[in-house]
């Protein structure tokens, strides 16, 4: 043994320290996550597939995926898993569809558990690709690019919502950077119809954006930009396929937080500023406008780090952090001004080093 | 196998001052620099108390509380210092040999039996010194920790749980897989330095620094090559790129190995 005197003190230090590191790993506390709900069911069709989001930036990176059932799912990456993770791939799909939803052309659309993909890798032809998870398929299609989209310098195919067996698709002109065409792709006859948005400006109308659809009902909106300056003019539509008004009376709007409601009568107006919280409900019939605020629990976080909110198929979705690692969670019909769920996931350590990404809404 | 351990012992001992006398200046720097970044601190706040006519609480709140992954935050320069003399030492150990006034590497390649030996028994020395160094680094960050809670006064302290700062979180990720990883990489270095020097040793001084910057283009040009090639033939998942590029390491990790024991064997001469 003398004769090794100088290896076994080196691997004595080395098993030694790399064991207390080893210890000490395995007593780092992790968060504990609990779901105490307020309000509502959370097994109900609107709630049941929430899950918030939640990153622990201590010493040991965690991520928690907390469902309002109270489920907990725990990932921690390594060096090398984190080689092989990519959330933007579909993991389940087959290597195929993979390949195709990775091409620089082709953009994507996740809805009720099915992904769409749609691109065209020239202006002659559309390609169309959606993997059914839960019937393990991969539907490929490909059409013909409709006439009025071969004029375009380069299309981009983005896929928008599917009503039925209508998937709506808006194209964009990546060369000329100017408007938006919308189509309506039948898939099961293959037939695509341009629908054309009734766009009156005086201006010049740099961008068209969805904001929703509901059979004949399109809700869109316009900018225009103002001559010589950054400064640009947006206004919102509504037309039901015969004629077209403009949504006035509103303070101000955002496209991302602008929706139809789910029977598309009314359109609804999220505004949200830290704590406040307020929504505008126009109803496209009367052409009223109804305005809505509701008191949010106290943001912690004076950057609004610890605060969530989206509008998704006419619900309000939204999370805020309270103090002590508690996150309240609330889903709430802006058209009833009713709170369907209100719950606080709360961590039994509370542990100041979780922070909150967001809600995943399926 | 007892020649080897041997031989990997003469190793560390021919070199066991100088391993000491880095481990202790390494830690005493470090502890050195949390002791004087807490008297430092301290004695800013209590400048500013006499400077503004403040309380020590509105002091510390102008100020700010110091928190262990403040007063760490130069480890990592101690931590890089480590790591380019683990590189030197990893040069050394081959030169040292040759260099030596007693020309040591004769004794070595005559001695009876496959010439393999010589190469692990430095390869572990190194092995055992990188895998010792990144523990006790773990220990003393423990030590300077207590040392740093036991001098600060609880009202000056940002927080009482042990926090990293983001480079030093880049080494302790607290993930054994991840200790392994940098384990093998650094090991790959050190066979890739071994390899050069072998390479060095085994031409006239001029043709062996042409293999040596040959073999260094070589390497270069296969990884931008293959990184071009993935790019060009753009067929791959971001898994399958992973999957290659961890192949390729691996093998290359083998080749420089085998190089270097082919080299021992067939092209260094006594």
């Amino acid at each position: 043994m003398r004769k090794f005197k100088f290896v076994v003190i080196l691997a004595v230090i080395s098993v030694l320290t790399l064991g207390i590191y080893t210890v000490f790993i395995q007593l780092i506390e992790e968060s504990d996550f609990t779901v105490e709900t307020i309000k509502g069911d959370p097994k109900q069709p609107e709630v049941r597939s929430v899950q918030a989001e939640l990153y622990d930036q201590g010493l040991k990176k965690m991520d928690y995926t907390v469902g309002l059932d109270g489920r907990v799912q725990k990932k921690t990456e390594n060096l090398i898993s984190g080689l092989f993770e990519n959330p933007y791939e579909e993991k389940r799909a087959p290597d195929d569809f993979r390949r195709f939803i990775r091409s620089d052309y082709v953009t994507m659309l996740k809805q009720d558990g099915i992904s769409y993909a749609t691109g065209a890798p020239d202006n002659n032809k559309w390609e169309l690709q959606y993997w059914e998870e839960g019937k393990q398929r991969v539907v490929k299609k490909i059409f013909p690019a409709p006439a009025e989209a071969r004029k375009l310098g380069k299309a981009e195919v983005n896929p928008y919502k599917r009503i039925g067996n209508l998937l709506y698709v808006t194209v964009y002109d990546l060369q000329t950077e100017v408007g938006t065409e919308l189509y309506k792709i039948d898939l099961e006859s293959g037939a695509i119809k341009q629908i054309k948005l009734p766009v009156t400006s005086k201006g010049k109308v740099t961008e068209v954006s969805l904001v929703g659809i509901d059979g004949e009902t399109i809700a869109y909106s316009t900018t225009e930009s103002i001559d010589e300056s950054d400064a640009t003019n947006d206004k919102l539509f509504v037309s039901n396929g015969k004629t077209t008004q403009r949504v006035k009376g509103l303070k101000s709007f955002n496209t991302n937080q602008t929706e139809l409601s789910a029977d598309g009568s009314k359109l609804i107006v999220l505004e949200r500023e830290m704590k406040d919280f307020n929504w505008t409900v126009y109803d496209i019939k009367t052409k009223q406008i109804k305005k809505h605020s509701m008191d949010m629990p106290l943001v912690t976080d004076d950057f609004g780090l610890g605060e969530f909110t989206e509008l998704k198929d006419g619900l309000i979705y939204t999370a805020n952090r309270l103090d002590d690692g508690i996150y309240n969670v609330r889903v709430i019909d802006p058209i009833t001004d009713r709170i369907l769920y209100e719950g606080n996931i709360k961590d039994k350590l509370k542990r100041e080093e979780s922070s909150l990404n967001g809600l995943i809404l399926k | 196998m007892k020649q080897y351990l041997m031989l990997t012992n003469e190793e560390l001992k021919r070199s066991w001052k100088i391993i000491i006398s880095v481990i202790l200046a390494m830690a005493s720097i470090e502890i050195l620099i949390i002791v004087g970044r807490v008297i430092y601190h301290e004695r800013q706040v209590q400048e500013y108390m006499s400077y503004a006519k403040l309380s020590e609480t509105d002091a510390i709140d102008t100020i700010g509380k110091l928190s262990y992954e403040q007063a760490s935050s130069y480890f990592i320069y101690i931590i890089l210092i480590g790591v380019a003399l683990v590189l030197l030492y990893a040069v050394q150990i081959w030169y040292r040999d040759w260099l030596g006034e007693s020309k040591y590497i004769y004794r070595l390649l005559l001695l009876p039996g496959s010439r393999a030996k010589i190469f692990f028994a430095k390869w572990t020395a190194l092995a055992l010194v990188i895998v010792s160094f990144i523990g006790l680094q773990w220990a003393v960050i423990q030590l300077s920790y207590v040392i740093f809670n036991w001098m600060i006064k609880d009202d000056y302290r940002a927080k009482s749980s042990l926090g990293l700062s983001r480079s030093l979180k880049q080494l302790y990720t607290m993930n054994l897989v991840d200790v392994l990883v940098i384990v093998m990489l650094a090991l790959f270095i050190v066979s890739f330095l071994f390899m050069l020097v072998l390479l060095e040793r085994s031409y006239r001084k001029t043709k062996g620094l042409l293999f040596v910057v040959l073999e260094v283009i070589a390497i270069v040009v296969i990884m931008m090559g293959g990184v071009y090639i993935i790019e060009t033939l753009d067929i791959f998942l971001s898994q399958e790129i992973s999957a290659i590029m961890i192949a390729l390491f691996v093998l290359y990790f083998i080749y420089t190995i085998w190089k270097s024991l082919r080299l021992l064997k067939w092209k260094i001469s006594v």
